[in-house]
């Protein structure tokens, strides 16, 4: 449908020549997204002045940046042309954009000064560490996270607030942000969210996207706050709940805490993160469905079933082990806790800790080569469509398996129809092949950033999950770059800029990214009236 | 009339088993019975015994398994069955070479003569013996020689011979097979010119190490694991353990034989070398040859250029004979060796792994679609050869991707075994694309000690890799579709 | 008595035919002109050319004086129209043939209810469940069930090696004291069908057609030498609304169904439609299609298109390649006899089975009537009146005529085989084997 709405779209234009400069709408979406951050680094601002830290005046004159070039940006220019590759443009940049230019705060600070690194380096952490927030991954190269009782923070509670911010604002997507007030995309605002939304298919909640964009938003402030609450009534202070909240409900997983969750030591919390980061890392258009329609969407709906039996097979699976091979101190109950926290926060694409320190229970590059491999698959599949999680999503590796069980059907009775199914309901060809393409494009990528990053000097156990996870927007990665350790060890500053790019890549779902490179040149070279059109 | 015939027919799939049950049973007892017979002659006294019982146990199956395979079916045969005869006639050979490797006493337990029979008879080449050179002439002759008859047996299947009803019939270059001047004109000269092929590859192998400087028996030996990419070795390690620059060189230039297509290699013995150059899986594996040969011999290592020729055709053949240590180079050294090992080697040969023709659509895919989201109402057709591919097999060998995918991450979850993460891993895209070498911190080796469950779950991944997944799944399949009759259902509810 | 049929196709035609031989006035309404006229040759019907939905045709059909209407043209709007228009012109019951799942379903129930009409038929849907029916008694070749399915009656030709096969029902009768749970009702010998008497010899080759106790199916099927499992493997051939409805019923009880259809889009709608059904795209003729679906292992085909030929010629394939069971929709009857010498083991015909559901309807009092492909002879069911004749008296006193059997009673839902000495009360449904002339005198005594 949308497709042929857009050849029409096409066809319409025939007659105008094809711009060459920079379509409006990319600048328009970009300056907006801009204006979108003014708030939270305000927000930030209060936060830092309130908690005592020195980089109050940055973070207000930062929000003044953005808000004065993003309005700029915005009023300046008007809607313009919207065929599809200008929709995954303008997604790309904006992107592009915020996630880069977020690192002014912290290169302005100075969050990332270490002895001995030069200032390329330090503004290339903070880029990394800005990358990493907005794509909700979670890998962090900040060495310097203060512990729970430390009374003199290097780093003050501001910059930390809007690192955790960075991630709330990512989970959703600021596009789905800027959707809500741009009542002019109109029909195209669902292309918007396509290019944008993890899974291959955006859900309408409302006849209007606009207004699916307006009740996603407020479903995920709303579920922000109550995990919040929840974190407050665990044991958190409010500045804790709150800031971990942010990053649960986006399942990013930054922590204010250089141990991550694993600094508060408390099952209680360790449950409440478990249940919310699973909430976080289900489809939200499921959540609403839940909250106005009917009691029963989630028994009814397959992806659900399946992202559950997952969590829940490969929790059993990993506390098996762990139990078996006496891994963990203490046996059934701490690996217990272990392996349903860090499953939860695989699947979920999270990637909080539960481990107080290298080499504790949790800090699962120890564990034996099973439990990283059933870790590993988790990565790749992720969460579910339609979440703020990331990951190739459930619902994909649903239909790969669908898929393989045709092929096998196939080759045993060549003239069988065989329709890919879930459950009782058909997947149309066209998404079919969508998923295959995916799924290949996915794999190119893992080998080829593998290969680059080990160029660059990764090592292999690092690597193979350090791309899986920036790919799938995880956080934690093997190696020398797991739980308890950061990135900033593991891999050169190189290679973190790639892995930095596969975050990007990731979180947009490849295609926007990869389109944002191949589009603008050829479209603006080849594109000539279609032949149709007289 | 009708009544009688009905019944003699409908004994159901397990009437057409016998027959390559029997051809496998056979072809293991061949190999058994040349090894005792090599046995007999190389080694000592002490171990006379077992190779008498050896001898014995290879000649009953020998006769045996021919005896089998005289039982004729007259039932037609589909697809299902013409797969479960692949595993059957799989199992027939297995079965003699347990017998054989338990028989000697020289391995530790029954899985472990299981894991080493698999492990030789899929090419794959893991090894429980830590130092083969304590084993007996007699069973190192059967490690390669199992292999060597399961490569003519991939060949006669890869190239259509055999009913390619089994995976990668999407790949069979089906108009050209059957053509003028091709390989296959018809059954019993395809299969001559097959096994002249595989046996002047060998034989060109044996002289090849012979002239470099092996003795008789390890040149035969490391001929037949060359030729067949099997890659079980007489010595722990491998051929580095002849240090010789020109066997290594030898080696490499077999493996990369061994990993080609054969028809490409026919092309090039006639001389038609516009045909061979056509050939977009040849262009996609000589690039990939020499781009490997760079990265891992300029990739930061400090292996020597015979060194990192033997590496990457050893991978990409999927053959795991080794020359130096690459564990211990850089990082994307290795990256890059194990990614060639993912890839494998070319589709009609005996090389396994992915494949380079299913890699070439695969690209050519996803190029396609990048172009058909900048321009939608671009109808694009991919070519390989210079001919269109039909997007039904296309189909198809996405659908192999995602079941290849499916099994390396299966196995790879369900192997138990002392490793870390990416020696568990290495070791799971070893079984499944039957190279048989692992990556275990700094050390390359062949050599495993696997539980025994990981040895039940390592023999299955080798068996799925070896024969491209279906027949064993369907045959499993079949298996379980069997057992449902004995289920009770519910009564067909007419009067409901 | 005057019956309008809308509609001469396959199964309006065999309607008006069946009916005017007993006696009937038929007026049969067909919109084309040349099967109007084919029909007008072939059997003894006024036949109008025009549209159902016209009242003025209705009009010289002689609505206004009918008694019945059946509407049964392959268009269920037709169908619909004709039926008011005939409760307008006061015809006192009229069947509609109604095939759309959107108007049987319980939305349409307003539909319905305007339609007026006293019953609505399906002959896929009858098709469907005779299939059934054979299906879960595997080797008969007829299954009718009556008196609320607790009474079966299983028709078979009997093989060389089954029981019965030499004895005389008397001698059956003896070896199956003293449970009493069966009759033999008919047997047809040659072309002709006898009602037979205890010193009868059944012979193998003969079609035996007994009647018995629902509980006692199986234990019949034995004696009749048809003692096997229900399949499980069972292969459809054409993906026609029939089909589709075999299928879904079928995989629901666990049996492993493949379905054949010839055009690719209909076999990709259906592979969607039906879950748990494996449908193969491609034509039933071909004997490479049919090995594909794996025949030796299915252990019961069905051909099910609407080819005759397509539907014997595969079957006989099928039966060469070792299936035991084949049955076929035929819908022309004149190879009728010979299907069973080739391999077919059970034939139906789409027009007997709506058939059955008219016939019970213009006799009116009659409960149910199944009718059979070979054979004069109906299976009626009675129910008995508190004023009737029969009313209080053994079967014994009732003065039958000789060619009319009163087989099995059924009395607050259980069924019992009559003997001479059964006593009949108001309320019972009486099952009766009769030739067709018979069923007035038939119908006089026990109304």
């Amino acid at each position: 449908m949308m497709l042929e709405r857009r050849q029409q779209s096409r066809r319409k234009e025939g007659f105008t020549a094809p711009s060459r400069r920079i379509p409006a709408t990319v600048t328009h979406i970009c300056g907006l997204a801009l204006l979108a951050i003014a708030p939270g680094l305000l927000v930030s601002a209060i936060v830092e002045f309130v908690g005592g830290g020195d980089s109050g005046w940055w973070l207000v004159a930062c929000a003044l940046i953005f808000g004065i070039v993003g309005g700029g940006l915005w009023q300046g220019t008007r809607l313009g042309d919207l065929a599809l590759r200008t929709v995954f443009a303008s997604v790309a940049w904006s992107w592009m954009l915020v996630s880069v230019l977020g690192a002014l705060p912290f290169i302005l600070a100075r969050t990332f000064e270490r002895e001995g690194i030069s200032r390329w380096v330090e503004i290339a952490d903070a880029v990394f560490e800005s990358v990493s927030g907005y794509t909700c991954t979670g890998s962090t190269v900040l060495t310097n996270l203060p512990s729970l009782n430390d009374n003199d923070p290097e780093v003050g509670k501001g910059i930390l607030f809007y690192r955790q911010l960075t991630q709330w604002y990512g989970g959703m997507g600021f596009v789905q942000l800027v959707i809500t007030v741009l009542p002019a995309l109109g029909s195209k605002a669902l292309g918007f969210m396509g290019a944008e939304a993890p899974g291959p298919t955006a859900d309408r909640l409302a006849p209007r996207a606009a207004d699916t964009a307006k009740i996603l938003w407020k479903l995920y402030i709303g579920g922000t706050l109550a995990i919040a609450i929840a974190y407050t009534a665990a044991g958190m202070s409010v500045y804790d709940g709150f800031a971990h909240a942010l990053t649960t409900a986006a399942t990013g997983g930054f922590s204010t805490y250089g141990n991550s969750l694993g600094e508060f030591d408390s099952i209680s919390i360790e449950v409440v993160a478990q249940v919310a980061m699973l909430f976080g890392g289900s489809n939200w258009a499921l959540h609403w469905l839940f909250l106005t329609k009917s009691r029963k969407v989630y028994a009814q709906d397959h992806e659900f079933r399946a992202y559950l039996a997952i969590y829940i097979v490969c929790t059993v699976a990993i506390t098996a082990i762990l139990t078996a091979g006496n891994e963990i101190e203490g046996g059934f109950g701490p690996a217990l806790r272990s392996a349903s926290f860090n499953v939860a926060s695989m699947a979920s694409s999270t990637g909080f800790g539960n481990a107080q320190g290298a080499q504790s229970a949790g800090d699962f590059v120890v564990w034996s080569s099973t439990p990283l491999v059933i870790l590993l698959l988790l990565m790749v599949v992720g969460g579910m469509s339609g979440s703020t999680a990331g990951g190739t999503k459930v619902i994909r590796s649903r239909v790969l398996a669908a898929i393989s069980h045709r092929t096998l059907a196939v080759a045993r009775q060549p003239r069988a129809v065989v329709p890919v199914k879930l459950g009782r309901d058909v997947v149309p060809e066209r998404v079919v092949t969508q998923v295959s393409l995916f799924m290949m494009a996915y794999s190119a990528l893992v080998v080829g950033g593998f290969m680059l990053v080990t160029l660059l000097g990764g090592d292999t156990e690092s690597t193979i999950a350090g791309v899986i996870g920036s790919l799938g927007n995880m956080g934690p990665a093997y190696g020398d770059a797991g739980p308890t350790a950061t990135f900033q060890d593991a891999f050169p500053t190189p290679a973190r800029m790639v892995l930095a790019f596969l975050m990007l890549v990731g979180r947009l779902e490849l295609f926007a990214v990869l389109l944002m490179f191949a589009a603008p040149r050829r479209a603006l070279r080849r594109v000539k009236p279609h032949k149709h059109t007289f | 009339m009708v009544a009688n015939e009905s019944v003699r027919r409908s004994a159901g799939t397990s009437h057409v088993l016998p027959l390559p049950f029997g051809v496998g049973l056979g072809t293991g007892g061949v190999c058994v019975t040349a090894s005792g017979v090599i046995g007999l002659l190389a080694d000592g006294d002490e171990f006379s015994q077992a190779r008498v019982s050896e001898l014995i146990l290879g000649i009953v199956a020998m006769l045996a398994g021919f005896a089998l395979a005289r039982l004729q079916s007259d039932q037609t045969i589909t697809r299902a069955a013409a797969m479960s005869m692949f595993v059957a006639g799989w199992v027939g050979m297995n079965a003699v070479a347990v017998a054989a490797f338990w028989l000697s006493g020289e391995l530790a337990s029954p899985l472990d003569a299981v894991f080493e029979a698999v492990s030789a008879s899929t090419t794959t080449g893991y090894t429980t013996v830590a130092d083969p050179e304590q084993l007996s002439y007699s069973l190192r002759f059967l490690r390669v020689s199992m292999p060597w008859a399961t490569g003519l047996g991939v060949l006669l299947v890869s190239m259509g011979v055999l009913p390619a009803a089994v995976a990668g019939a999407e790949l069979l270059p089906e108009r050209r097979l059957r053509g003028r001047r091709q390989l296959v004109t018809t059954v019993r000269e395809a299969i001559r010119n097959i096994l002249g092929l595989y046996l002047l590859l060998t034989c060109a192998l044996i002289i090849g190490y012979l002239g470099a400087g092996m003795g008789v028996f390890d040149g035969v030996t490391y001929a037949l694991s060359t030729a067949s990419t099997g890659g079980m070795a007489n010595h722990a390690d491998s051929i580095g353990h002849f240090d010789s620059t020109a066997i290594e060189w030898i080696a490499a230039a077999g493996m990369v034989a061994a990993g080609g297509n054969l028809l490409v290699v026919w092309w090039a013995i006639r001389g038609r070398l516009d045909s061979v150059w056509k050939s977009t899986e040849l262009r996609l594996y000589a690039s990939l040859l020499a781009l490997g040969f760079l990265a891992v011999r300029f990739g930061g290592s400090d292996l020597s250029s015979s060194d990192a020729a033997v590496a990457i055709s050893s991978m990409l053949s999927t053959t795991g004979l080794r020359s130096a240590n690459w564990a211990a180079s850089s990082e994307f050294v290795q990256a890059s060796l194990l990614v060639a090992g993912g890839i494998g080697a070319m589709s009609g040969s005996v090389g396994s792994g992915f494949r380079q023709a299913r890699v070439a659509r695969i690209a050519l895919e996803v190029r396609r679609s990048l172009q058909h989201l900048l321009s939608p109402n671009r109808q694009s057709i991919i070519r390989v050869d210079g001919v269109a591919v039909k997007e039904e097999s296309l189909a198809l060998t996405y659908g192999y991707l995602w079941m290849h995918a499916f099994t390396l991450a299966g196995v790879a979850t369900l192997l138990y075994i002392d490793l870390d993460i990416i020696g568990t891993l290495t070791f799971a895209l070893g079984l499944v694309s039957n190279i048989g070498v692992l990556v275990n911190g700094d050390e390359l080796q062949s050599y495993v000690d696997p539980s025994g469950w990981t040895e039940i779950v390592a023999s299955f991944g080798m068996l799925l890799g070896r024969l491209s997944i279906y027949p064993v799944l369907l045959t499993v399949a079949g298996v379980g579709r069997w057992l449902a009759r004995f289920r009770p259902h519910r009564a067909i509810g007419a009067d409901a | 008595m005057r019956v309008i049929v809308v509609g001469a196709g396959e199964v309006g035609s065999y309607i008006a035919d069946r009916l005017s031989r007993q006696g009937i006035d038929v007026y049969v309404i067909e919109r084309d002109a040349k099967r109007a006229a084919h029909l007008a040759e072939t059997a003894d019907v006024e036949v109008i050319t025009g549209s159902g939905t016209h009242p003025s045709v209705l009009a010289l059909a002689g609505v206004d004086s009918a008694d019945l209407l059946v509407a049964v043209t392959k268009s269920d709007e037709v169908n619909l129209v004709a039926s008011m228009l005939a409760k307008e012109a006061d015809v006192p019951r009229t069947i509609v043939r109604l095939e759309a799942d959107e108007l049987r379903g319980r939305d349409a129930a307003g539909l319905r209810r305007a339609s007026q009409a006293d019953l609505f038929i399906d002959p896929d849907e009858e098709t469907a469940q005779e299939v059934l029916s054979l299906i879960e008694m595997p080797g008969a070749s007829e299954v009718a069930k009556l008196g609320n399915g607790e009474v079966y009656a299983i028709g078979a030709r009997v093989p060389i090696d089954a029981p019965i096969v030499g004895k005389s029902l008397i001698e059956i009768g003896v070896e199956n004291e003293p449970e009493w749970d069966f009759i033999v009702s008919t047997i047809r010998r040659g072309d002709e069908t006898v009602i037979p008497r205890g010193d009868y010899t059944i012979e193998a080759g003969d079609l035996v057609r007994v009647v018995c106790k629902r509980s006692a199916r199986r234990k019949v099927a034995k004696l009749l030498g048809l003692a096997r499992d229900v399949p499980r493997e069972i292969l459809l051939l054409g993906g026609g609304r029939t089909s589709t409805l075999v299928a879904k019923k079928l995989s629901q009880t666990g049996a492993r169904v493949q379905m054949i259809e010839r055009d690719p889009d209909r076999a990709r709608y259906l592979a969607e439609k039906l879950d748990g059904v494996r449908v193969l795209n491609g034509d039933i003729t071909d004997s490479d299609v049919l090995d594909e679906a794996d025949l030796p292992r299915i252990e019961l085909v069905a051909a099910l298109t609407g080819e005759d030929d397509a539907n014997i010629l595969a079957s006989v394939y099928a039966k060469s390649a070792g299936v035991p069971e084949t049955i076929a929709v035929v819908h022309r009857l004149n190879f009728l006899s010979l299907l069973d010498q080739v391999g077919v083991d059970a034939a139906l015909s789409p027009r007997t089975a709506t058939a059955n559901g008219v016939l019970r309807f213009v006799r009116g009092d009659v409960a149910q009537v199944a009718t059979f492909l070979q054979g004069e002879v109906e299976l009626l069911e009675f129910e008995i009146h508190s004023n009737a004749q029969a009313d209080g008296q053994s079967i014994a006193e009732l003065k039958l005529p000789r060619d009319v059997l009163i087989a099995a009673v059924v009395r607050d839902g259980r069924s019992q085989i009559a003997r001479g000495r059964t006593t009949l009360r108001k309320g019972d449904h009486v099952i009766v084997i009769a030739e067709p002339s018979f069923v007035d005198s038939v119908a006089r005594i026990l109304d």
